[in-house]
């Protein structure tokens, strides 16, 4: 149980600290309620309309696919900087096996969606 | 990964490549209909059985990630059999000459590899990743037919709640490795051992929440909510894939966990599960009584036999008696066979607008298409475990080694049950043959399920009468956890 006291300790600091800044920032800054500050801020612009509008659900392929690329780079980042270790005890061509074939279905993937037309915006 | 590694698990891997395959032929050969995926999905599918039957090498893959031995080879053949009648049955069924459901067949050769893997994983966390690949595909498959409104009802039902589970499941996993240290069943085995966890409460808790998890997969009462919903709305074929396949593989993984991971606490458990066994036959047998739409009656009855094979695991354990382990395999076969053929009854007289559930529907279906009615009537019979059917025998494999294990009040209730579901499944056939048909009903019958259907009854009648190299086989199956004893 030891173990787990410096995590309840960085959790409670970080309770304490950010509790503490935003109390801190409330009471000592200054504050000018006008319309202008009030309104939310939109890269500076006015802002003007709805948030709640309709999308193009064509977005939801564009989503798909950099998921997929995403999580891709999140595995193979981690086994490019490992890679060497894995070379030096002798399974080098294992792990490039293996990556190939995680690879080889991600272009399946891609292959699919381009084949069925997935990446055409018309 | 190394070769020895592929060639352990070389069904799963022909299934992969032919899910693979699948994509690749819809995606660079357009034709009218879906026979070229069909083609493709069983040569694949042949192709795993053989590795299947064939292998007879055993030991532990990815550095026990996976076994291969003959609970797994079993399990593969089961599902691979599934898959080939559920394409039989959906071939079909979703080839529409506008737009042909084309996704079905990668979508159920990926669940399949999501099934064979659960049914191979030692270690907790292979346990998940195929139970989320199967689960993955079927929330897609249930959704399949974009336009009935039920089908989407059914996608998103069983996504959410599916989620749910998952949570609950990994949430269980995450515990038990807090308390174990470990993930890997036979290690987790050895620590339980060791330690004792009678009175730890991570223990329980990680073990409660996995029951959980599991429990919905099986559709165990009170995580059964779900399956009716599901089932009704779920295209024809799918409801049948999900009803036979998602069952077998849920079983298999809980039974390598119980089996493997937990048998040194055995009698600390085993009265939650009779509880469990007890209220999930008895409400799922009671409700299917009142349906009048045979979806429905066929989920309740799916909820009754997670029962039957929960009094089955409760009589395995703690001391595994050979009998009931296999009994527990044998009726996991079988009743995905004779759920595949009610199924192919929906499926029969279903198209792809509407589904013809109603039972009163089926009134006089024997005067137009009498070789169906014997099919559907063997499948009924299977059902209620009456014999000379292949239910009749699981039944019995499962309740006798109850009694054996001294838990005799259980065997009788689950007697009971039976009787009481012989009621609506009787019903089924008694509308058949004494009923005067509506007009114009059932005209122009698939082929295809036809003859699926025909193979279905006579394997059901064939194991009925000798039941020998089955129960064989199921043996075969178990023999390889009883080492883990």
């Amino acid at each position: 149980m030891n173990a787990y006291i410096p995590i309840l300790l960085v959790v409670s600091i970080a309770v304490v600290f950010t509790l503490l800044f935003v109390v801190l920032s409330r009471v000592l800054g200054p504050s000018h309620r006008t319309p202008g500050k009030l309104t939310a801020y939109e890269c500076g612009i006015p802002s003007r309309g709805t948030t709640n509008l309709k999308f193009y659900v064509r977005f939801y392929v564009v989503a798909l696919l950099f998921l997929l690329f995403d999580l891709e780079t999140v595995f193979l980042v981690p086994w490019a900087v490992s890679f060497r270790s894995f070379v030096e005890r002798g399974m080098g061509g294992q792990m490039f096996v293996a990556m190939l074939v995680f690879f080889g279905l991600l272009v399946v993937g891609l292959i699919y969606e381009w084949r069925k037309g997935a990446l055409e915006w018309e | 990964m190394t070769w020895s590694d592929a060639s352990l698990i070389a069904p799963i891997l022909w299934v992969t490549l032919g899910g693979v395959a699948v994509l690749m032929t819809d995606a660079f050969w357009r034709r009218a209909g879906t026979g070229h995926l069909t083609a493709v999905s069983v040569v694949f599918l042949t192709i795993a059985a053989i590795y299947a039957a064939r292998s007879d090498a055993s030991g532990s893959a990815f550095a026990g990630a996976l076994a291969a031995d003959s609970f797994s080879a079993f399990f593969n053949l089961t599902f691979i059999v599934v898959a080939l009648i559920t394409l039989a049955l959906g071939s079909s069924y979703f080839a529409d000459e506008e737009q042909p459901l084309v996704e079905f067949f990668p979508l159920v050769m990926f669940a399949t590899v999501g099934m064979m893997v659960m049914a191979a994983a030692t270690d907790m966390i292979t346990i998940f990743l195929g139970l989320e690949t199967m689960s993955i595909s079927l929330y897609v498959l249930a959704a399949l037919q974009r336009r009935s409104i039920l089908s989407m009802e059914a996608g998103f039902k069983y996504l959410i709640l599916g989620a749910f589970s998952s949570a609950f499941l990994l949430y269980g996993m995450a515990l038990l490795y807090g308390s174990t240290g470990s993930t890997h069943l036979p290690t987790m085995a050895t620590a339980i051992q060791g330690v004792g966890f009678d009175r730890d409460l991570l223990f329980w808790m990680g073990w409660g929440f996995l029951l959980v998890g599991l429990g919905f997969k099986i559709a165990m009462v009170p995580f059964h909510m779900w399956t009716p919903d599901v089932y009704d709305g779920s295209p024809a074929p799918v409801a049948g894939f999900m009803a036979a396949g998602v069952k077998a593989a849920s079983f298999a993984a809980m039974l390598r966990v119980v089996w493997t991971g937990l048998p040194a606490l055995g009698d600390m458990w085993i009265d939650m599960l009779v509880v469990f066994a007890v209220v999930t036959m008895t409400a799922g047998n009671l409700i299917a009584l009142a349906q009048s739409n045979l979806k429905r009656m066929l989920a309740y009855s799916a909820i009754a036999h997670a029962g039957y094979l929960l009094v089955g695991i409760v009589a395995t354990t703690p001391s595994m008696t050979d009998p009931a382990a296999r009994g527990i395999l044998f009726y996991l076969m079988v009743y995905a066979l004779m759920n595949l053929g009610a199924f192919a009854l929906i499926t029969l007289v279903s198209s792809r607008e509407g589904e013809k559930v109603d039972l009163a529907g089926f009134a006089g279906l024997a005067r137009r298409h009498p070789v169906i009615s014997a099919c559907v009537t063997v499948f009924m019979l299977s059902l209620a475990g009456i014999p000379p059917t292949a239910g009749f025998w699981g039944k019995v494999y499962v309740f006798e080694a109850a009694v054996r294990d001294g838990h005799t009040v259980l065997a009788v209730i689950a007697l009971l049950n039976s009787a009481v579901a012989m009621f609506y499944y009787l019903r089924v056939v008694v509308l058949m043959y004494m009923r005067e048909p509506e007009d114009e009903a059932y005209t122009g019958l698939d082929p295809q399920v036809g003859a699926a259907m025909v193979v279905l009854a006579v394997a059901l009648l064939w194991i009925g009468l000798f039941p020998g190299p089955m129960a064989e086989l199921a043996r075969q199956g178990v023999s390889a956890l009883a080492g883990s004893f």
